[in-house]
């Protein structure tokens, strides 16, 4: 970190003089969870920041793929905490499943779709990072959809497989539920988009020095990756964890 | 594979629900056109052994036959295309009634681009089904199988009032006098009374 960056961030950090001052004449108590949560997600921040520096100052095929794995691991334990579910049945399809849907759509992205000459950890980690983000938010709405409407629906999946129903066929009207749960907030993102927000990425890409129409195609590619990696995801994870769900 | 005669037969049958022996020995022809009544108070093991004449439990000894092939839990999915099955819970079958819609979710509430990380989905809790709605549905469940020569209802007048007990009953003639094997477990005395056949699970007990 150079000087004139330690500077700066000096110099952002004052800017938390308007909340904390807003907050010491209104509401003293909030002072300390905010400094708690501000200190917490700044160190985060940090932290991740550092490993994705090192990552991409080695640029290692292998560093880098370890890197993926050990965020579908983390992402999958998030979801599954998130779902409330037991880590030992639901652990290996959450992680396989965004493992699987991330990899598959992130390498058509980059190899056919993004404009790269090759795939190095400048690009990989960026868009596989935005892919599994979005995915495992999604997984937790997909999945415990699933779950919840298996488990309160037991009767409806009985029914099905006693009037002759395949498993899977039995299984459907809980897999559209959990389709529909995971796109409608993405369909309802959409409608919103450019209307009342200008998404962060969007910002983010335009702060790095891409132009409007390169963070529009950017944006655009990573948005059609995100939906249709949130629902390979899904995909593969119900089809891991159907024996556990449906025994 | 196509059906056309259905008689269900069980021959020494022994069922058992966690290592607790339910029903012992136990033979029974259904034949085609009649109403089989499996009767006996709760607990006796009525929705357990038509769930072994569809292959969801297997017997412990004996076996069940449908128009003299073998049924298993392995064969049984083959068999249960021809079948019409009303379930005891049938009164939380809404979703099959009304298919379930997905809950609606605001504009940037999820999604990586928002930064927001969502919690897991709530769903309410099913409503159970009216009487009429029942009725409705098993009409409805009646007439989509109507190819099917088999028919196995678990108790179908337990969420329904005394007039609709009777004309789901009537439903159910029907069936049979289409030449249906119609296998019924119920406790209610019209039912009993209506029936064919009735077997009383309690003379199969240990």
């Amino acid at each position: 970190m150079t000087t004139s960056l330690i500077l700066h961030t000096i110099l952002a950090l004052l800017l938390l003089i308007i909340p904390f001052g807003a907050l010491y004449v209104l509401d003293r108590p909030t002072i300390r969870p905010f400094a708690t949560a501000l200190i917490r997600g700044i160190i985060q921040l940090l932290v991740f920041s550092l490993i994705v520096w090192g990552v991409y100052k080695i640029n290692n095929t292998w560093i880098i793929i370890i890197w993926f794995i050990a965020m579908a691991i983390w992402g999958g334990l998030f979801v599954v905490n998130k779902c409330r579910l037991a880590i030992k049945d639901y652990l290996l399809p959450a992680c396989a499943g965004l493992f699987g849907g991330t990899i598959v759509v992130g390498l058509w992205l980059l190899v056919a779709v993004l404009p790269i000459a090759a795939i190095t950890a400048r690009w990989f980690i960026p868009v596989m990072a935005v892919l599994l983000g979005h995915s495992s938010a999604m997984l937790v709405r997909g999945l415990s959809n699933f779950v919840t409407m298996f488990q309160r629906n037991r009767a409806q999946y009985d029914f099905l497989l006693g009037n002759g129903a395949s498993p899977w066929k039995a299984l459907t009207p809980f897999i559209r539920t959990s389709l529909l749960a995971i796109l409608s907030p993405t369909i309802a993102n959409l409608s919103a988009m450019a209307l009342a927000t200008l998404p962060l990425l969007f910002c983010g890409m335009l702060i790095g020095g891409f132009t409007p129409i390169n963070a529009f195609a950017v944006m655009l590619y990573t948005i059609i990756g995100c939906v249709a990696s949130s629902v390979l995801s899904l995909g593969i994870t119900l089809v891991l964890a159907k024996k556990m769900i449906c025994r | 594979m196509h059906k056309q005669n259905a008689m269900l037969e069980v021959k020494d049958a022994t069922i058992s629900v966690s290592g607790q022996i339910l029903i012992q020995d136990l033979s029974l022809i259904a034949p085609d056109g009649e109403i089989t009544c499996i009767t006996g108070p709760e607990g006796s093991g009525k929705t357990a052994f038509l769930r072994t004449l569809m292959g969801f439990l297997p017997v412990d000894k004996g076996f069940v036959t449908v128009d003299g092939e073998l049924l298993t839990v392995k064969s049984a999915p083959a068999f249960r295309q021809f079948m019409c099955y009303l379930p005891q819970n049938i009164d939380m079958l809404r979703n099959q009634l009304y298919p379930a819609e997905a809950t609606e979710a605001n504009p940037d509430e999820y999604g990586v681009w928002n930064t927001v990380l969502p919690s897991a989905e709530k769903t309410d809790e099913i409503k159970p089904l009216l009487p009429e709605e029942i009725y409705k549905l098993t009409h409805q469940i009646i007439q989509e199988a109507e190819d099917k020569p088999i028919l196995i209802a678990d108790e179908p007048a337990l969420h329904l009032s005394p007039e609709l007990a009777m004309e789901t009953l009537q439903l159910i003639q029907q069936q049979a006098a289409q030449g249906k094997c119609v296998l019924i477990a119920s406790r209610n005395p019209q039912f009993v009374a209506y029936a064919n056949r009735v077997i009383d699970l309690n003379k199969f007990k240990l």
